[in-house]
């Protein structure tokens, strides 16, 4: 097998955030924790998705009829019909930082109101998908898993003169620190299941035999080091032996859970040309990753901001950024609504998958809170105001779906950030720039 | 040192103190004191008591109670007055000092003094007992346990990052921990180097993506690997795990808007391997339909798209099918993507590097095309067959002939390897283990050559391998031993060779004639390049230099391309002292260094063409010469759109002059950017306030004046006579002891004023990274030690290198 030796973006286009990547391990998950399998469930695990659409939407045919749980689903909204008692339609959010795609991408998680004014100067706030990661850190084996369908290409300007980093991740780390996304499945699924090869139950429980074998006779040849050594000296010596024992912890852990049977993946090697299997394999990579209990919070851009990719195989073959630009010409936003609701069929199928995946007492789906949406309205104006976002699954009974909840009062996405965190067991005071939390529980907003 | 700070403070607002000074004040200024005990008791009592007595006990320092007849018996507080006296920094300005001659009299003696007593009782310091290899050093040992090529195999990017506290090393023990992290990954590691190693067959076929960062310039040949007449891409070396078929797949480089670069005219792009032509495609010139209008890429208003056709050519088809299949043997090979040379516009008219979105819609079509990545993946298909590569080589010294010989061939293999990674004579039990987990392996129903890959797994995990353990209790022949892993590891920043530990097993090491002639040879093996790549690296700036900044808008000059030149160029210039064991003064003096074109035009260096670095004589010293005037530091000690004379002056300080400044006060504001509606002010005028204000002035006054000194070079190094505000630059500054530094001959000659004080800073960086620890007070007299035994020899880079080994800290 050959090294990952890609060699990395210009470390000062993602600032630290890359090099902080590379510089500190990949969770080598082939030993994965199942921390929670082996503690009864006393509270259901609640995990948090963001499924990100770029480009804005058509927002004629997204936007239901009537408020409250009577309201109609709309075109691109139909393929969500099966779903519709886990889902909240939000309307009249706006973005708390509108400007033009950098904006949209870089405060649709951070809730940020201002970012750079240059190429270099890049700087937003922390995203809630990284406060949930520390939040978890203790419990799951990988803290959050960042994903994409695009290249990186973090380096230059792409929008209006700022970084091309705002439209090419959700994720901050800090302020200053954004996060690389992954868009290889390789990548992926190396750092789920490092390098055994396949999610296939004996060879892991091969390598996990090995581990054992190394980390016995590694600690006995430990304790004669430290015999050798003068007390003062022995701190290097245990923490080794700390290292050890946690690791032969994990080993044990693993081995307990180990006849958890995992559908059968080979590792891929690398990016399918075709956009429909490369979906495909991303989406199953994040399904296992939170039916293993590796992660439980996953963000995830169908396409970056300002993606140009067309849709020829369902009819749509001009490139979607400038298709998003149809000037309010009714054709061309009937035609760019093909490509929203193309991506709401897709997000449906996903959904399926989740329900279909049984998780404690219920699925998948009952115990995950997934955003969706975008963080520009009309595509040709990049607006902010009336951003289309959804609010699906069950939430581990924290969301109660089935209503569209149209808000008046032009709050804006930051305080639904905070509303979302806080349903998942972490109330914040502020996130970017919140007033207060979003009332989600209403009957049809306020 | 951050004491004094407070001190000034503490100083500033007693008021008591102005009458003891004023009265001071009226007194006449006495001649240059001489050296001798009472000397410095009445120079004590003049300049300094007023602050550091009893009462006040200013900067946790009372001169007045200290006895001054015998300083050599109080080293500690001693050397914190050495070190003020050197940087001239007390008493801080307003306050009457002693002339220039006097603080180098009254330091010199001080030092004297210590050195004395040091002689008599020579103090080694802090011995590390245990110290856990950093990443580049695992990766250096593994490359010469099993001898592969380092150019093809580096797991650097596998290992967690080494912490480094501000301007120390990474290789300093104490800052190398063993977390559950490392262990996890030490595994992981430790697994895909044997496999690679022993040449087993991967997993599943693997695929390793090399990219070309946005900002380096494609527009000449990119590498000695590439042939002469191509133009962009890359080299790479990789390390092919067994014969088989691979694919090499390339990428093209996309603008902003995902339209591949370059796709207006057809150009030629060459996949080679091992320098042959493997295939050659065209790209570019094949779209169809109407264009996007080239002013907005389909940004704006709807017709502004190109046709459909036109549109996927340029986002998909431009490079689709860049992809060829090859047979290709175990081991490691140069896979090269370049484009042919062919002229976008005729030689003789150089175009200005444009910037912007506007320009970066006309990439669509009228430019290079240029390569994004290349992935090279496989095997798809494996070949059979015993592989012959050089790690396999290292490895099996035997092969059994039948089953019953496995026991006895993985004895001597394991037991060899063993010596060499734990860096001492194996031991039985050493041997028991490895060969156990060989034998268990068998017993799993791996081959011969899966036992001998499960048991170096087994090897590269432990203790003694990762780490270097110093023993209290060692005797002669196990000193013998952890003296020639401390050689090599500074040296070579790896393991000892078979040679080095020949000589430390039969104890002949520590005897001073083989010593010296062993760290000889060490300088000459190409493995000293390590001086280079982990010393020279982080003392300089150089790992930091991808990571620079640079406003692109003010800087329209920059690309990375030169920043990597600037790296490089350092890198030769000093590897060419080590080399020719030059003085190390040559490293701020030298008429010499090496460019490549685009470097040397970015210096104004003419007739320099091609990418290949080359010597060159320079002609003005005044401009260029030495490291001050090289532009890897410039840039480092730059922000992204303007010069720092105070980060200058304090990385001058820190690393040149060896007079370490402390950081500024808690509480300070030290953001000095422009004022909106204000016209922007001359650094000198933005930085006046550090001359006002007398709790700034006394770090200020020695850090400021060495930066406006370097005022002549810009944020990427390059000579300018105009600064960011429109003014003439004004290079000059006056030291704390009234010097005028005038530029960077002015700043070179304070230098080299005093002959011993660089080296003397070069051998206190070099001795902390040779010990792995920071130096103390009680290392200060070695330093010294080894200063002046190196002068007669004109502090050649093997003087000062001996002196260091056979300091009483590194034995």
């Amino acid at each position: 097998m050959s090294f990952l030796t890609s060699k990395p973006l210009p470390r000062r286009t993602v600032l630290r955030g890359i090099g902080a990547t590379v510089a500190l391990p990949f969770l080598d998950a082939m030993l994965p924790a199942f921390s929670l399998r082996g503690r009864a469930s006393a509270k259901p695990v609640h995990r948090f998705q963001t499924f990100y659409v770029p480009n804005g939407m058509a927002m004629e045919f997204w936007t239901p009829k009537g408020a409250g749980s009577t309201f109609e689903l709309s075109p691109i909204l139909e393929p969500l019909a099966p779903y519709r008692e886990q889902m909240l339609v939000l309307s009249g959010i706006k973005a708390n930082w509108n400007y033009i795609h950098a904006g949209a991408s870089g405060s649709f998680l951070t809730g940020t109101t201002r970012g750079g004014k240059t190429e270099i100067e890049i700087i937003a706030d922390v995203s809630i998908d990284q406060l949930l990661a520390k939040h978890f850190a203790a419990d799951t084996q990988l803290p959050s898993l960042e994903l994409s369908m695009d290249v990186p290409a973090n380096a230059g300007a792409c929008t209006g003169n700022l970084s091309c980093v705002y439209t090419h991740t959700l994720s901050w780390r800090s302020p200053t620190q954004p996060l690389p996304m992954e868009w290889n499945p390789r990548a992926v699924f190396e750092r789920l299941f490092g390098d055994s090869g396949s999610t296939d139950r004996r060879a892991r429980e091969a390598r996990l035999r090995q581990h054992k074998s190394i980390l016995d006779s590694v600690n006995e040849k430990l304790a004669a080091l430290r015999h050798d050594l003068g007390p003062q000296d022995r701190t290097k010596i245990d923490e080794y032996a700390d290292a050890v024992r946690d690791v032969e912890r994990r080993v044990q852990k693993a081995e307990e859970q180990s006849e958890l049977e995992l559908p059968a993946l080979d590792q891929p090697q690398g990016a399918p040309s075709v956009f429909e299997d490369h979906l495909a394999l991303m989406l199953d990579l994040q399904l296992l990753a939170f039916q293993s209990d590796l992660t439980r919070v996953v963000s995830f851009m169908i396409g970056k901001e300002q993606s140009a990719r067309p849709y020829p195989q369902i009819g749509v073959p001009e490139a979607h950024h400038p298709l998003s630009h149809h000037n309010d010409v009714p054709d061309l936003i009937a035609h760019m609504s093909k490509i929203n609701r193309y991506h709401t069929e897709l997000f449906s199928n996903y959904l399926a998958k989740l329900r279909a995946t049984p998780d404690g007492d219920g699925s998948l789906l009952d115990h995950l809170t997934i955003l969706y949406g975008s963080g520009i309205s009309n595509s040709t104006r990049h607006s902010g105001d009336n951003l289309p976002l959804l609010v699906m699954g069950g939430g581990s009974g924290t969301l109660k779906g089935g209503r569209h909840l149209a808000y008046t009062d032009k709050p804006t996405m930051a305080n639904l950030l905070v509303t979302l965190v806080d349903k998942m067991g972490l109330p914040v005071e502020k996130i970017g720039g919140s007033t207060g939390k979003l009332p989600l529980d209403t009957l049809s907003g306020v | 040192m951050r004491a004094s700070i407070f001190a000034l403070l503490v100083c500033s607002g007693v008021a008591s103190l102005a009458s003891v000074q004023s009265s001071a004040r009226q007194q006449p200024q006495p001649p240059a004191v001489a050296a001798g005990a009472s000397s410095l008791r009445a120079t004590l009592d003049r300049y300094c008591v007023g602050c550091h007595n009893e009462r006040l006990h200013t900067a946790g320092l009372a001169l007045d109670s200290v006895d001054a007849a015998t300083p050599g018996v109080n080293p500690e507080l001693w050397e914190r007055v050495v070190a003020k006296l050197r940087a001239g920094s007390m008493p801080p300005p307003g306050r009457p000092r002693p002339d220039a001659a006097t603080y180098h009299t009254l330091a010199t003696s001080l030092e004297q003094d210590i050195d004395r007593a040091w002689a008599s009782h020579p103090n080694p310091g802090r011995t590390i007992p245990v110290h856990r290899l950093n990443r580049a050093e695992y990766n250096n040992a593994i490359r010469d346990l099993f001898a592969f090529d380092p150019a093809s195999v580096d797991v650097t990017p596998l290992l967690p990052g080494d912490e480094t506290a501000d301007g120390s090393f990474d290789n300093f023990a104490d800052a190398l921990s063993i977390s559950p992290a490392h262990l996890e990954r030490y595994l992981s590691v430790a697994r895909q180097v044997t496999r690679l190693a022993t040449g087993l067959p991967p997993a599943g076929a693997g695929v390793a993506t090399f990219e070309i960062p946005l900002h380096v310039m494609q527009d000449d040949r990119q590498s000695e690997d590439l042939p002469f007449g191509s133009r962009g891409g890359l080299a790479v070396h990789h390390d092919f795990p067994t014969d088989g078929d691979y694919t090499i797949k390339v990428r093209l480089q996309r603008q902003y808007q995902d339209y591949i670069k370059g796709m207006g005219w057809p150009q030629q792009l060459d996949v080679r391997l091992d320098g042959r032509l493997l295939k050659r495609f065209t790209v570019g010139g094949g779209a169809t339909g109407r264009p996007a209008a080239s002013s907005y890429a389909g940004d704006g208003e709807p017709g502004f798209a190109g046709d459909d056709s036109w549109e996927k050519y340029m986002q998909v088809g431009g490079d689709a099918g860049l992809e060829v299949r090859a047979p290709v043997t175990a081991g490691s090979h140069v896979v090269g993507v370049a484009f042919v040379r062919e002229l976008w516009e005729p030689e003789g008219l150089p175009q200005p590097l444009q910037r912007g979105r506007v320009i970066t819609d006309d990439q669509v079509y009228m430019d290079y095309a240029r390569v994004g990545s290349v992935q090279i993946g496989g095997p798809y298909t494996v070949a059979a067959g015993a592989k012959d590569t050089s790690s396999r080589r290292a490895i099996f010294i035997c092969e059994p002939r039948t089953s019953a010989d496995d026991h006895a061939c993985a004895e001597r293999i394991l037991s060899r390897m063993a010596r060499r990674a734990y860096r001492r004579p194996v031991t039985d039990a050493d041997v028991k283990t490895l060969t156990g987990f060989a034998d268990a392996r068998r017993r799993d129903g791996g081959s011969f050559d899966d036992s001998i890959q499960f048991a170096l797994e087994r090897m590269l995990v432990d203790p003694d391998f990762l780490l270097r353990v110093h023993a209290p209790s060692a005797d002669a022949a196990r000193k013998n031993i952890e003296l020639a892993s401390r050689l090599s590891f500074f040296l070579w920043s790896s393991i000892p060779d078979d040679r080095l530990l020949s000589l430390a097993e039969r104890g002949q090491l520590t005897d001073a004639a083989v010593l010296d002639q062993e760290v000889k040879r060490m300088l000459a093996d190409q493995r000293s390049q390590a001086l280079v790549d982990d010393f020279a690296a982080q003392w300089l700036n150089l790992r930091r230099v991808d990571e620079v900044v640079v406003d692109p808008e003010k800087y329209p000059n920059y690309d990375l391309s030169l920043m990597q030149a600037m790296r490089r160029e350092t890198e030769l210039f000093v590897a060419s002292t080590i080399r020719d064991d030059r003085s190390v003064v040559d490293l701020l003096d030298a008429d010499y260094t090496f460019v490549n074109e685009r470097l040397a035009r970015h210096y104004g260096i003419p007739g320099v063409y091609g990418n290949r670095f080359r010597r060159v004589t320079l002609s003005n010293h005044d401009q260029r010469g030495g490291l001050l005037a090289q532009g890897a530091l410039l840039a480092t000690t730059s922000y992204p759109d303007r010069t720092s004379p105070v980060l200058r002056g304090k990385w001058l300080l820190n690393n040149i002059f060896g007079l370490p400044v402390p950081p500024p006060p808690p509480g300070v504001d030290t953001n000095l950017n422009d004022k909106p509606g204000v016209r922007p002010a001359s650094i000198r005028e933005r930085l006046a306030e550090h001359r006002k204000n007398p709790s700034c002035s006394s770090c200020h006054s020695t850090i400021d004046p060495l930066g406006f000194a370097l005022e002549n070079f810009d944020v990427i190094g390059g000579w300018r006579t105009v600064d960011e505000s429109g003014r003439n630059v004004d290079a000059t500054g006056t030291t704390v002891s009234g010097a005028s530094v005038a530029g960077l001959s002015g700043l070179r000659a304070v230098l080299l004023e005093r002959p011993e004080q660089f080296p003397r800073t070069l051998t206190e960086k070099l001795m902390a990274y040779a010990l792995g620890r920071p130096l103390e007070y009680y290392d200060r007299p070695a330093v010294r030690r080894i200063v002046s035994d190196a002068a007669p020899n004109t502090y050649r880079w093997s003087s000062i290198i001996l002196g260091i080994v056979k300091s009483p800290e590194f034995k």
